[in-house]
């Protein structure tokens, strides 16, 4: 006993082929009672439109966290036009879980996500504006600023202002500051507003 | 007459190291404190200058929404200390030897298997460094049969790590007995690892991102990944995260660096306190 040999000159090689699940096998698996066994089905799955597809309509009736965590690694690196809308949806979610991986998933789709972006930003659901906002915090994308603007400028709930407000401190520019100056007049009652707002403008390097 | 252009003063101001210091933990969970900001300072003066940006707003918007990290990672490179030796931050080997293994035989019948994998191997030291603690302080080891497996992407660093050379500063932490035990006098002031050391680790070309290459290793009881997902993006943790979770058995443990965390990463290991070290734990089923 006690520390194993290995003789060796060259560089250890698979001693089998990696297994590469398809879409029918894949949905046969997620099928198992076994969350080990549910889970090493989507790791070995072949990366392909139809298992996305696969992924997209399991991800709607999973509950273990261990399988719902590699599940949105998966769609992380599928194709974004098929995902995008299913994860956008996900926002309406009660479970923060779901929410929050979701949000972190739609932040490495920047093209996609900011098409369906205003959108979205339609809905009159107060808690998926915020989480909206929270993502163009995520985003690498041209027109968060403008979208930050547009907030600070019209949207009428304080909460989703103060949301833009964090955001506008890291991504704003001249202009963001002008918007933030309505936003202050809008909301002139609230001193949280006015203090997030201050903070912002000495962020972007005005005061 | 014209007049010279103004070269612009680049400065740092308290309120941009905020701003960068708080921007870079949520990016690598490295946090800086008040102290560091010569070296700091220093290191983002440097970039801003090679990037040509004239203020650290402009710089900062820069490395915000630069697509594919390339800064960033400009950034980690410069702002990590980067080299490897034996017995680098040897409280987590104490903590294997005292504590981890002590765990994983619980269950294990004496003669069975346990499995510990390096990764990143780099040119070996910590692999080997597993080896010596092995054979130095773990009186159970003659009960078990214990195999270390280290890899890396690298194929340079594992030639390297295959010959088993190595220069005086990397072996300045063992103790004098260790390196008679375990090293023959090399050329030039350097340290050959004897045979019989050489022979005790496994290596191999592994992406720890690509799930083709890690889908092999399984059963792992012990992994030591220190110092390489602060070098990763968000997306690239995630599943360097998973693969290890994947590899381990049930019980298993990661070793991360001092630096970094898996509860910012994956919510599926547990955290472990132990008198040498802080590891995380795949959940016994």
């Amino acid at each position: 006993m006690g520390l194993r040999k290995f003789k060796q000159t060259d560089l250890a090689e698979r001693d089998e082929a990696p297994l590469l699940l398809e879409p029918n096998a894949l949905m046969q698996a997620l099928c198992s009672a076994e969350v080990a066994q549910r889970r090493h089905s989507i790791w070995c799955a072949r990366p392909c439109p139809e298992t996305t597809h696969v992924l997209l309509q399991h991800l709607a009736v999973e509950k273990d966290v261990r399988v719902l965590e590699l599940l949105f690694l998966a769609l992380s690196r599928a194709d974004g036009e098929e995902v995008v809308p299913a994860l956008l949806e996900l926002l309406s979610s009660e479970d923060v879980l779901s929410r929050n991986r979701a949000l972190e998933v739609l932040a490495d789709f920047g093209e996609q996500v900011s098409k369906a972006m205003q959108q979205h930003l339609q809905t009159a659901d107060v808690d998926k504006r915020i989480f909206l906002v929270n993502l163009m915090g995520e985003l690498k994308h041209p027109q968060v600023a403008q979208w930050i603007q547009d907030i600070l400028l019209r949207d009428p709930h304080i909460n989703v202002v103060a949301a833009a407000l964090e955001v506008a401190a890291e991504v704003g520019d001249a202009q963001t500051v002008a918007a933030i100056d309505v936003a202050v007049q809008r909301f002139a009652d609230d001193a949280f507003i006015g203090f997030a707002a201050e903070i912002a403008r000495q962020r972007i390097g005005v005061q | 007459m014209t007049s010279a252009a103004a070269t612009p003063v680049m400065a740092i101001s308290e309120n941009d190291f905020e701003q960068f210091r708080d921007y870079f933990y949520r990016k690598t969970g490295i946090q800086f404190e008040s102290n560091k900001r010569y070296f700091v300072d220093k290191r983002l003066l440097e970039r801003m200058r090679l990037t040509q940006c004239r203020s650290f707003r402009e710089y900062f918007i820069k490395l915000r929404f630069e697509a594919d990290d390339a800064e960033l990672q400009e950034l980690v490179n410069l702002m990590t200390v980067n080299e490897t030796y034996f017995f680098r931050e040897a409280y987590q080997f104490d903590c294997m030897v005292n504590d981890l293994l002590q765990e994983v035989v619980r269950h294990r019948e004496p003669g069975s298997l346990i499995r510990i994998w390096s990764i990143p191997s780099s040119t070996g030291e910590e692999a080997y460094s597993i080896a010596i603690y092995l054979l130095e302080r773990w009186p159970l080891l003659e009960q078990y049969e214990v195999e270390i497996l280290s890899s890396d992407i690298d194929t340079k660093v594992l030639q390297s790590a295959h010959r088993g050379v190595y220069s005086a500063r990397s072996v300045s932490n063992l103790p004098k007995e260790y390196l008679d035990r375990y090293f023959h006098p090399a050329a030039d002031g350097c340290w050959q690892l004897k045979q019989d050391l050489l022979e005790s680790v496994e290596f191999s070309r592994v992406n720890l991102c690509n799930p083709r290459d890690t889908q092999r290793f399984h059963d792992i009881d012990v992994i030591f990944c220190r110092n390489l997902l602060i070098y990763f993006d968000d997306a690239s943790r995630r599943i360097a995260a998973q693969a290890m979770y994947e590899a381990l058995s049930p019980g298993g443990f990661v070793c991360l660096g001092h630096s970094e965390s898996m509860s910012r990463i994956s919510s599926l290991f547990k955290v472990r306190r132990f008198p040498d070290a802080v590891v995380y734990q795949k959940p016994l089923e």
